[in-house]
This record gives structure tokens, sequence and C-alpha cells, in this order.
């Protein structure tokens, strides 16, 4: 009995010692929910978005998302954090999207998934409605032309009425893709933005015959 | 043909000069070893008393051992290898002599030299004497090899090893049914082969906790420390499997037991601590898990 309550303890030493000493746990911050974002990001206005997803392990998956934070007034960085299973599962969807954002005026703080930079969508500071057509879109001003090449905007011209619908789901706290569905996972934007995590993501078809042709080429000739 | 008969020319006094360096040993060991002063500088007769012949010639193989690390990078030219291979060796010597000195006066700190190998003749001490220092030969060409021309990491990665042999070497009345010192006393062989087996065991796991990619000092360690009980936790899971898989029955109590069954004894428990050694080395070193970063 003695034994097995020393492996024991032996097992918690090490499984100890591993995660205080690791180098995983130096520079890689851990958010648990949606609001583990606010804590770790500083300034304002500021759009979190989220650009890829990526799970290391074989039974005991780590998952890791990574964020381009796109600011007004500086540029943008790219941060990479470990998150829970569950945030990881509730945010697959949002792919592309903006998850938190957080405005200047009165430091209000959102986390309904939206487009990316719809903070900056409608602010007199950075840019202005004009007449296209007969529709009102969206257009920065030329000092800020860079912004929408760091959302990944690609040929999105956001009009007076996705913004107003943008800002009703803001408000209603619900999920808005924009128009036929343009973002998140299944979008056509985010999937000519981020072809890396698609093609990642893909499923392959292995066939056992090329695979054993390959496998012996590789390791045996 | 002139540029291959240098070549040749250039090992053979690079041959010379390792022969020399062995004269260099022979005197270090006298300076290290008092005791056996006598018995190397006389002439030697291997067939006079075996237990001698075993302990001093694992000596020679382990200096062996410990020159066969060094390298003679002949491009740099012949005065600047020569004297490279020169200082590293007298420095391997020097750290292999004063390994051998502090394990051993751990390991027989009831045991005198004199007393059990040219009185009493001793087997077993002949034999844990001679693993001792085989072992401590791979150990400290493994270190040499890992410290990269490095001084002040040759030292910390010399003193680390020490600890864990000496802590090693503790945890034989854990691991063992034979009791060192009374079997010693007897002049068991078994107790020799069965220690035998507990060193080589300790050396592989050391040895491959020792071999890690190292770019800074303080990590390089932590994984020392962290492979070193990975393998705690590892080597009894292989040793209990290789019990349960070829259905061995080791629970005979030594006390009446022969001295055949002793030795049959030592044999299994030295096997068994090898084998789950070796196996427990795979676990802990050649596990590849790729960069642990995310890299998207």
């Amino acid at each position: 009995m003695n034994k097995f309550v020393l492996y024991f303890c032996l097992t918690l030493l090490y499984l100890g010692l591993s995660k205080s000493l690791a180098p995983t746990e130096f520079g890689i911050s851990y958010i648990s929910n949606k609001e583990g974002l606010s804590k770790l990001l500083p300034g304002a206005p500021l759009s979190a978005i989220l650009i890829d997803r990526h799970s290391t392990g074989f039974l005991i998956k780590t998952y890791y998302h990574k964020y381009k934070i796109v600011y007004g007034f500086q540029t943008f960085v790219d941060i990479i954090v470990r998150t829970s299973p569950a945030l990881d599962a509730e945010f697959a969807p949002f792919l592309g999207m903006s998850i938190f954002r957080r405005y200047r005026n009165d430091g209000t703080e959102t986390y309904t998934p939206l487009p990316p930079g719809s903070i900056f969508i409608g602010d007199k500071n950075f840019g202005r409605w004009i007449n296209n057509k007969g529709k009102d879109q969206w257009r920065f001003f030329r000092t800020y032309r860079q912004i929408p090449v760091y959302l990944k905007w690609e040929d999105y011209n956001p009009t007076k009425d996705e913004f107003s619908a943008i800002k009703i789901h803001e408000s209603e706290n619900r999920p808005y893709y924009g128009k036929n569905k343009l973002f998140g996972l299944d979008g056509k934007i985010t999937k000519k933005s981020f072809p890396d995590y698609y093609k990642r993501t893909k499923k392959q078809n292995i066939n056992f015959k090329t695979f054993f042709k390959n496998y012996l080429k590789e390791n045996f000739i | 043909m002139n540029e291959v008969f240098d070549k040749l020319l250039i090992r053979v006094l690079f041959t010379v000069f390792i022969c020399l360096a062995l004269i260099g040993y022979k005197y270090a060991h006298m300076l290290f070893h008092p005791s056996q002063k006598k018995s190397i500088n006389n002439k030697i007769f291997p067939h006079d008393n075996y237990i001698f012949t075993i302990h001093f010639f694992s000596r020679l193989i382990g200096i062996g051992l410990i020159f066969s690390a060094f390298e003679f990078k002949e491009y740099l030219g012949v005065f600047i290898s020569s004297f490279h291979f020169f200082l590293w060796s007298a420095l391997g010597i020097f750290i292999y002599l004063l390994s051998i000195f502090t394990i051993e006066s751990i390991i027989f700190y009831n045991f005198e030299y004199k007393d059990e190998v040219l009185k009493k003749n001793n087997l077993s001490y002949g034999l844990i004497s001679a693993t001792n220092t085989i072992t401590l030969a791979f150990v400290i060409r493994c270190i040499f090899k890992e410290s990269e021309n490095s001084i002040i990491i040759l030292t910390i990665l010399w003193l680390t090893s020490m600890v864990l042999i000496g802590f090693g070497i503790k945890l034989f009345k854990f691991i063992s049914d034979f009791s060192f010192n009374s079997y010693m006393i007897q002049k068991s062989t078994s107790i020799g082969i069965s220690f035998s087996g507990f060193l080589i065991g300790n050396t592989i796991i050391i040895t491959t906790t020792l071999t890690n990619e190292h770019y800074q000092i303080t990590s390089y360690l932590i994984q020392i420390i962290l492979k070193c009980l990975l393998s705690v936790l590892i080597l009894p899971l292989f040793r209990f499997g290789l019990l349960s898989i070829f259905k061995i029955n080791s629970s005979k109590t030594l006390g009446q037991a022969s001295e055949q069954e002793k030795i049959g004894h030592s044999c299994y428990e030295c096997s068994i601590y090898i084998t789950s050694s070796l196996l427990a080395s795979i676990v802990i070193g050649q596990i590849h898990f790729g960069t642990i970063y995310p890299f998207f």
C-alpha cells in the first residue's frame, strides 16, 4: 500500500513540476471564458478578431486561439492564447469574426460575434458614408485606409442597412455573419482570407496503397 | 599520394600522442588511488590475481571510453588540435578519476581495496568496481559530448550527474532483495551481479536524461530532473510488465537459498533492471513530440 501512495505522490510531483517548469507555461495566457479577453487586452477602440484555431495533444487536447487585435490609432497585433475546450467549441463558428470589442467613448465592451471591424463602421472619427448608386457605403478616411486591409475585408463594402443590422444584433446579443453569410466558419470572405486554416483542417482521404508505397519509398529505399 | 602519406603520418603521430596521454593517466591514477601505487608501478601479471585484473583492466576500458569522446581537428593545425586534445583529455582524466573516487567512496564506504582485492580476493568487489568504472566512463563521455567544449556546462553537468548517480546508488536497498553489506562480507558473487545490473541500468537512465538539446542551462537542468523523475515513474511499470508477461516468480527467501540459487536470483534482478531501464529510456528520451508551441 505504501508503495502505491509513494508512486501516486511521485506522479503528482512530476505533474506539478512539469506544469510549473514547462516552457508553454511562460509567455502564453490562458482564457477560460470570453470575459478573459477583456482582461488581456488594454486600450480602446479595439476589435479582437478570431483568425485561427488550433489544438494539440492526442487524448487530452490543448486548445489555442489566434486573435488579431485591430486598434483604431495604432497598428494591429497578433496574439495566441490557450483556451478552454468549452470556449473553443463556442467560438468555432465565428472564425474570421470580431469576438470582442471595446468602444472608445465610454469604454463599453461587447462580446457579440460580428463582422470584423464593425466597431469602426459608423464612427465618424474613422470614415464617412458615401453615396454609391443610391446606396450609402462606408469609406475609411485616407489616414485609416489600412484598417480594411488589416481586417481582411476583401471586397466587403458595408452599407447603412448592414450597419443597422449590426447594431440590432449587437443590442440583442445575437451573432451577425454579414449579409449572405460573408463571415464565420462558412463565410465566403473568411474562406478567402484564411485559406491556411481550411487547408489544415480539410479531411484527407487515406489511400493505404499509396500510403505504404510512399512509406516504403521514404524509409527503406 | 603525398597527401595520403601525410594523413597516415598524422594519424600515427596522434596515436603516439594518445599513448603519451595514457602515461599521464597512469600517474594521475596513482595520485588519486595511492593504495594501488605499488601494483600499478610494478609489472602486471594478469593471471596472478584475477580480481585485480578485472579491477585494473576495467579502468583501462574506462579511460579508452573517455578518450574516444575527444576529437582532433587537424584542419585547425596540428599544434592547436594536439593542445586541445591534451587539455581536454587531462581534464577528462581528472574528472573521471575524481568521479571513481567519489562514487567508490559511496559504494564501498565499509570496504577497503587492499583487503577485498589483494587479501580476500572478493569477486563481488571486483565486479562492482569494474562495472562502476565502465559505467562512470560512459556518463563522463556523455557529459563531455553534451558540454560542447564549455567548462562551465561541464562542471554543472558533472556535479548534477554525480548527485544523480549517488542518489541512485542509495536506492539499491529499495529495489533489490540483497543486503549489500552482508553479501559483500560473505563474498557472494550474487551481490556483484545484481549491483552491476543496477549500476548499468542507472547509467542507461542517466545518459538518456543527459542527452537533450540544450540552448539554456537552466531549462536543460530542469529537463534532466524531470526526466529522472519520469524514469522513476516509468521504470517500475516496465518491471511489473516484464514480471507479469513472463510469469516470473521471485518470492523465494534468500536467507535459506544456496549460492547457486542466489546467483540465479541476482541474474534475474540484473537482467530485469537493465531491460526495464532500456525500455524506460525509450519512453523518456525517444518519444519526440515535435514543437510544443502552437505554430499556426
